[in-house]
């Protein structure tokens, strides 16, 4: 079913939207989830709650793309769950993917009072400045938080070109950052 | 919350303007994993089929033209806002004017762009991806699959150059002509047929550019047109073109002590590494703000014809290179000074 349709299910109030929503976006919302939580108990639950925060801000809200809404909704409530709990050991794919976005971060001795707004304005400025190649490869290993064998994969690249071809993305970042000032 | 965590949160909400691309760019994927089984299940009746139709006229050969971005829209004839724009400083932000041609049975399209500059990437990596250009052919052929992975990006340098170089020049101060645009697009089609069309572009005075397409009858003002095409950039290029700047920084990284004793014969300097790599940064920062793509630089003696005296530097004060610059046959030079031992680094000319 088309996206324009769910959202118009989802205005008429129909629960089918919600189990037209979970046939079409389902399997790429627990890939995210799971990267980011390493649980299948606790990705059933934040995709049901992702389902459930649609249902409750369409309407008024009409997304478009769905897709990239109900993304960002599993992720944060993800990430919500994920940072609940913390201290138990989870080795999951976020977890090594904030590892790497250490290495961005500029002096990580220093305090600055950098604001959440030029934090976001620089990254996104790095972000638009990229080629769309080298974009989508970092924001699928650290926003949607996939393994590097799979992005490997998708762009039919070695483990270690990819290895490489991220770590000159982030060192990229970090100056971006230390460009602009930014102290974390 | 860590630091780390932190610049997670900010790429979180910084990335949401991406994720649709993200999006798309799976989606296309699994759009081809589908066609491809398509395919195979219907193999035979193909076969069959194209004894039948391979006699046949292919008939009209329309196009349609997409824009290349967050939301994949149609380009027509109304001007279609994209979301990339730029400041009175020359500052890009977000996405620049791209756009792919989606239509049937194209062999080539010949894209000359008037004023500014195209690069041309196939992202299915089967055809030779074009650099900073004015004129180039891109071969389409029968695979109509592969059409929406041949983009065409326009790039305003010469605009960003006129407003980075003059800080009295805001966009309101370029006169209509200035801010326009036009991409030739010569397409022939399998059959023998031809179409030509424009993608018109437009600097709007708040910054953001509008585009949209009509067909298009070349004159012999058009001398764009008739330029020759550009070499293609070879894949090894393209490589080093992605991510220039870390690559220069990661040879330097790499140099052993003959590299540096030669380098500071050719330089006159004694420069230590970290000094050196503040030199690079401050190459690659300038040129990253000016929006040249550079390919590589290099030093150049310090009795090189280019070099002379600046006012104040003494000659230990100041060093000299030659810059490639994508799409760009004729060579640019830099010259970077210090006046603390190369703890700050300044631009002291740059140009041809």
């Amino acid at each position: 079913m088309e996206d324009k349709e769910i959202i118009r299910l989802l205005f008429l109030r129909s629960e089918n939207a919600l189990s037209e929503l979970a046939k079409k976006y389902e399997a790429q919302c627990r890939r995210i989830s799971f990267n980011i939580l390493n649980d299948s108990r606790d990705v059933e639950e934040c995709v049901n709650d992702a389902y459930l925060g649609v249902w409750n801000t369409i309407p008024p809200k009409e997304p478009d793309p769905l897709s990239a809404y109900v993304f960002k909704i599993v992720k944060n409530l993800s990430l919500n769950k994920y940072r609940y709990k913390s201290a138990k050991k989870r080795n999951s794919q976020y977890e090594i993917s904030l590892n790497e976005l250490e290495e961005c971060i500029p002096d990580k001795n220093a305090f600055g009072n950098s604001s959440d707004d030029e934090l976001n304005a620089v990254i996104k400025q790095f972000l638009g400045d990229l080629d769309q190649k080298s974009r989508i490869m970092f924001m699928k290993r650290y926003w949607f938080a996939e393994s590097m064998d799979d992005i490997a994969r998708e762009f039919h690249l070695s483990h270690n070109a990819l290895k490489v071809k991220l770590f000159r993305l982030r060192k990229r970042l970090k100056k971006c950052l230390e460009k602009e000032g930014i102290i974390l | 919350m860590t630091k780390t965590e932190r610049l997670s949160d900010a790429f979180n909400v910084a990335g949401e303007e991406f994720l649709a691309e993200v999006v798309a760019f799976k989606q296309r994927n699994r759009d081809y994993g589908k066609i491809v089984k398509l395919c195979a299940a219907t193999l035979v009746a193909a076969v069959l089929l194209a004894f039948f139709v391979s006699r046949m006229s292919i008939g009209n050969c329309p196009v349609t033209i997409y824009a290349y971005g967050a939301e994949r829209k149609v380009l027509g004839s109304e001007p279609m806002i994209f979301t990339g724009s730029i400041d009175d400083h020359g500052s890009m932000h977000g996405l620049p004017v791209r756009f792919y041609v989606n239509g049937e049975n194209i062999e080539k399209i010949r894209f000359s762009c008037q004023k500014q500059w195209i690069t041309g990437t196939d992202w299915t990596e089967k055809r030779e991806n074009y650099g900073l250009s004015k004129n180039f052919t891109i071969a389409y052929g029968k695979n109509m699959d592969e059409y929406a992975s041949i983009v065409i990006e326009w790039v305003p340098n010469g605009i960003i150059r006129t407003l980075t170089d003059h800080d009295d020049v805001g966009i309101a101060d370029l006169s209509e002509k200035e801010r326009e645009d036009v991409i030739v697009m010569e397409i022939t089609f399998l059959n023998g047929e031809e179409e030509t069309l424009a993608v018109h572009v437009s600097l709007q005075l708040d910054g953001y550019f509008s585009s949209w397409v009509s067909e298009y009858e070349i004159t012999s003002e058009d001398t764009f047109v008739f330029q020759s095409d550009v070499a293609v950039i070879y894949e090894d290029n393209v490589a080093e073109i992605i991510n220039p700047t870390d690559n220069t920084l990661e040879n330097n990284k790499g140099e052993t002590s003959d590299d540096i004793s030669e380098r500071t014969i050719q330089a006159n300097v004694n420069l230590t590494d970290a000094e050196w790599e503040r030199v690079c940064a401050t190459i690659e920062n300038y040129y990253a703000k000016t929006n040249h793509q550079v390919i590589r630089y290099e030093l150049l003696r310090h009795d090189a014809p280019i070099v002379r005296t600046y006012d104040g530097y003494n000659e230990t004060e100041v060093i000299y290179f030659e810059v490639i610059e994508r799409g760009n046959e004729i060579k640019r030079y830099i010259a970077v000074g210090s006046k603390d031992q190369w703890m700050e680094c300044v631009v002291l000319n740059e140009g041809y």
